[in-house]
């Protein structure tokens, strides 16, 4: 069970809440579930984020497994010149 | 500085020559506009003169009738793309905004936005061409400032543009794209704890990357499909752009990269590519693109101008209790400012409690902003480092032992969540303190300043691979465009694994048909990403040659190991073979079972921060306002510099490029909204004669994920010039200065105000 936190502008789509805990495989999945809790938010993950669990930021990375992960935080993704 | 960085490799950490150096020096080198085919004809824009107008009609007649025209085109000839956000390769864009910015639809939105193109057998019947069109504009209000472009009555450049978050249906249109937000802590509860709270406003102007080779292009369309020869940071990227704006399929599209002469961010989006395409299409000719520099800086991406304000509050000893950031950033026509990199980057050298920082991207009536090496951050960075170094200041602190004692380190976690793993601030913050520059004496005039920055880095998908030859040559094709010597940094790390000679490593940039995607060359990723990718393939190349020699010695594969380039049994229970090099396995390879390669396709993730600081010493001239830089010194964790030579030129370079944005550097419009520096000689970078030589401390603090321990290099060293700059004409004046760029008419008029 990962503990899913939302920073900043992601909480407008949470009403408010700072995080949620869900339990899913991997990253895809646990998006889904993300999505139907929050039905604002799906279109914000679509838009842009990585995620970071446990710390370490994962971009493009639905199957990554988050079976053992304890925190896992919406980052936005990072460009680059 | 040492001629190796690290002992433990024979190449790896060496100065080997760059594979493409010898061409560059010479003149042999392709950039984007040397490529010549037969029937090749010119394309040229038609540009816009107003900053906001709306297109009321546009004739074309007259330019396709003139002799040597050969296609005219216009937004008609391009899909009418819907407004929504979707994927491109790994990026989320909108490519309503890339078709409307590559050709105007209904409005113009910036001074030199295009309205229409032709190809014709020469230059100057293209010109012609050009003068022959006629377009009826309605010229509308423009707005140039980004805090102007918010306010009530502003002009708005999309009518159906909605702040993130708000409800269309009730909200009015708006030029604030998005206004995202980050909070880490209490920052009230941090303020309050503080003994001293500096709160000061900065404002910084649009920059051009500056690049020395504008943007150029040779289209080449058939009845199959079309191949396009670019200037660009990515050629995967510019294939998906170019088959999604001109609606083809993707593997119709076979894009080879040019050399690239400087890119900065700059060229990591499609400007003339599709057009040259659709012009090649409707002539059945080859079309080539090449921008002045007059069309280089109206109509390709600057950097945000910015205003940014910091708030933050400190105890007597030094500790940061809290501090706080609001950013409004240029977008430029079109949304995109890199307001959350700068939300994630711009306290993120320091370890603090309580963080919140926001910004606005904002759209106003200049050219779409690009990226521009660590996008968005040196804005934030100069209002982040100015008060660090005014707290310092009233504190009565060391301005490095201020920072050291808010350091980031492993452990700390970000404002956006974001957890480090090793990290080398307190390494850097150390050498600066023990660097002989930092206690040099100053003469008359003369003033020291000193500021950090800090940048995350980017992963993502990469491909390579590694053919060996009969001769046990290899050839590495992998997919990033080489803009500051990767080519060299692959065939180290490939050599080293595969245990031969790095002149046998004969590394090639692949075109989009010969290799697997690979994103960009931007963010700092490609010796960290692609280098992986390489490895990889070197490693799964080992694989194959370790099975032939288990084979050819009639073991197991278990029983073969590889060690300093051969093939060796591994333990005396294997039997007594004589060691096999590659070039024995590969010679050996048409009979055991055909040829020796290794591929790896990877989406590399793990990248690690990379964090410096800049010392500088400048003499002001106090008649003229001239700043001379006397000494320049870049301290940065560089992770493992594979090719030391080409991490240092990375440092260098960013901090010249930072040296030309905190003195001089300015987009200049005038009151109708048209640029007035366009050129060189006006838009005024560094040249060799304005800086000294910039020398150049490296830390290495390897990152874990990567099997040399790479970071990235490029972007950070561009983040702590403008405030370093600027605290060291402070020192010499004992003025403040919050307004970049600190220009000799500035410097006067601060002096004579403090005069009185």
């Amino acid at each position: 069970m990962a503990r899913v936190v939302f920073m900043g502008e992601v909480r407008q789509y949470t009403g408010d809440d700072a995080s949620v805990e869900i339990e899913a495989p991997n990253v895809l999945q646990l998006f889904k579930k993300l999505g139907a809790l929050y039905p604002n938010l799906a279109p914000v993950l679509e838009t842009g984020f990585a995620v970071a669990i446990d710390g370490e930021v994962m971009e493009d990375a639905l199957l990554q497994r988050i079976d053992d992960a304890k925190e896992i935080v919406l980052v936005p993704k990072m460009e680059g010149g | 500085m040492p001629d190796d960085m690290n002992t433990d490799y024979k190449w790896v950490g060496k100065r080997n020559p760059r594979p493409d150096g010898a061409d560059k020096v010479t003149g042999r080198a392709k950039y984007g506009a040397d490529l010549y085919l037969p029937g090749m004809l010119t394309g040229k824009f038609l540009r816009s003169p107003h900053a906001h107008a709306r297109i009321k009609s546009i004739d074309t007649s007259a330019a396709k009738a003139l002799a040597g025209v050969k296609a005219v085109v216009t937004s008609d000839d391009f899909p009418d793309i819907p407004k929504h956000p979707g994927p491109h390769g790994p990026m989320i864009s909108d490519f309503r905004d890339f078709s409307w910015n590559m050709m105007a639809f209904d409005k113009v939105l910036y001074d030199g936005h295009p309205v229409a193109a032709v190809a014709a057998t020469s230059e100057a019947i293209a010109r012609q061409a050009l003068k022959l069109i006629k377009v009826d504009y309605e010229v509308l209000p423009h707005v140039i400032d980004p805090v102007e472009a918010m306010q009530p009555g502003a002009p708005i450049l999309h009518e159906d543009q909605y702040t993130v978050g708000e409800d269309e249906k009730t909200a009015k249109p708006s030029n604030v794209f998005r206004i995202p937000r980050a909070e880490k802590g209490d920052v009230e509860e941090g303020f309050a704890a503080a003994d001293l709270v500096i709160e000061r406003e900065f404002t910084t102007k649009a920059v051009h990357q500056g690049y020395i080779e504008p943007h150029a292009c040779v289209a080449n369309a058939s009845d199959d499909g079309v191949e396009l020869f670019c200037s660009t940071q990515g050629h995967f990227v510019f294939r998906n752009a170019c088959a999604k704006l001109l609606g083809m399929e993707i593997s119709r599209i076979r894009v080879t990269a040019s050399e690239i002469g400087g890119g900065f961010g700059g060229k990591n989006n499609v400007y003339g590519e599709p057009v040259a395409i659709r012009l090649s299409q409707l002539a059945r000719r080859p079309v080539r693109i090449v921008m002045s520099r007059d069309e280089v800086f109206r109509a390709t991406g600057p950097t945000s101008g910015a205003h940014v304000r910091v708030k933050i509050g400190a105890m007597k000893d030094g500790t940061i209790t809290a501090a706080e950031g609001e950013m409004t950033y240029q977008a430029g026509a079109f949304k995109g400012a890199s307001v959350g990199a700068a939300m994630n980057c711009m306290f993120s050298p320091y370890d603090l409690e309580n963080v919140k920082v926001w910004g606005y991207d904002v759209c106003v009536n200049r050219p779409k902003v690009a990226a521009y090496r660590a996008p968005g951050v040196p804005m934030a960075a100069f209002g982040v480092e100015g008060v660090i170094n005014e707290l310092a200041d009233e504190l009565g602190i060391d301005k490095a032992e201020m920072r050291l004692k808010n350091a980031a380190k492993e452990g700390t976690q970000n404002v956006m969540g974001l957890k480090y793993g090793p990290i080398g601030f307190i390494d850097v913050l150390e050498a600066v303190k023990s660097h002989p520059h930092y206690n040099t004496p100053l003469g008359e005039n003369q003033g020291r300043g000193l500021a950090a920055g800090y940048w995350l880095h980017a992963g993502g998908m990469s491909c390579a691979s590694v053919n060996v030859s009969d001769d046990g040559t290899v050839t590495l094709i992998e997919g990033n465009p080489d803009i500051g010597g990767s080519r060299a940094s692959m065939a180290a790390m490939v050599a080293e694994e595969l245990g031969i000679d790095y002149d046998k490593v004969r590394p090639i940039i692949g075109d989009t048909s010969s290799v697997g995607f690979t994103f960009l060359t931007a963010g700092s990723r490609v010796t960290f990403a692609t280098g992986m990718a390489c490895v990889l393939a070197a490693r799964n190349a080992i694989k194959v040659a370790c099975d032939r020699a288990a084979q050819i010695w009639g073991v197991s594969e278990d029983e073969v190991v590889w060690e300093d380039g051969h093939a060796r049994p591994a333990g005396a229970n294997v039997g007594d073979h004589e060691p096999m090099s590659l070039a024995e396995i590969a010679a050996q390879a048409p009979m055991t079972g055909g040829p020796i390669a290794g591929h790896a396709e990877i989406n590399a993730t793990g990248q690690g921060p990379a964090t410096g600081a800049h010392l500088v010493d400048v003499e002001v001239d106090k008649q003229t306002g001239h700043v001379k830089v006397l000494r320049y010194t870049v301290f940065q964790d560089v992770g493992c510099a594979i090719s030391p030579d080409y991490v240092e030129g990375q440092l260098q370079g960013g901090a010249v490029q930072g040296i030309g944005w905190a003195l001089n550097e300015e987009y200049i419009y005038d009151d109708k909204g048209r640029l007035e520096n366009p050129g060189f000689l006006d838009y005024r970078v560094p040249v060799a004669s304005d800086v000294p030589m910039i020398d150049v401390c490296m830390i290495e603090v390897p990152n874990p994920n990567h099997p040399y321990g790479v970071r990235g290099v490029g972007e950070t060293p561009i983040v702590p010039p403008q405030a370093a700059v600027t605290n060291a004409v402070e020192s010499a004046l004992e003025l403040r200065f919050r307004d970049l760029p600190v220009s000799p008419p500035k410097i006067k008029k601060a002096i004579k105000e403090a005069e009185g």
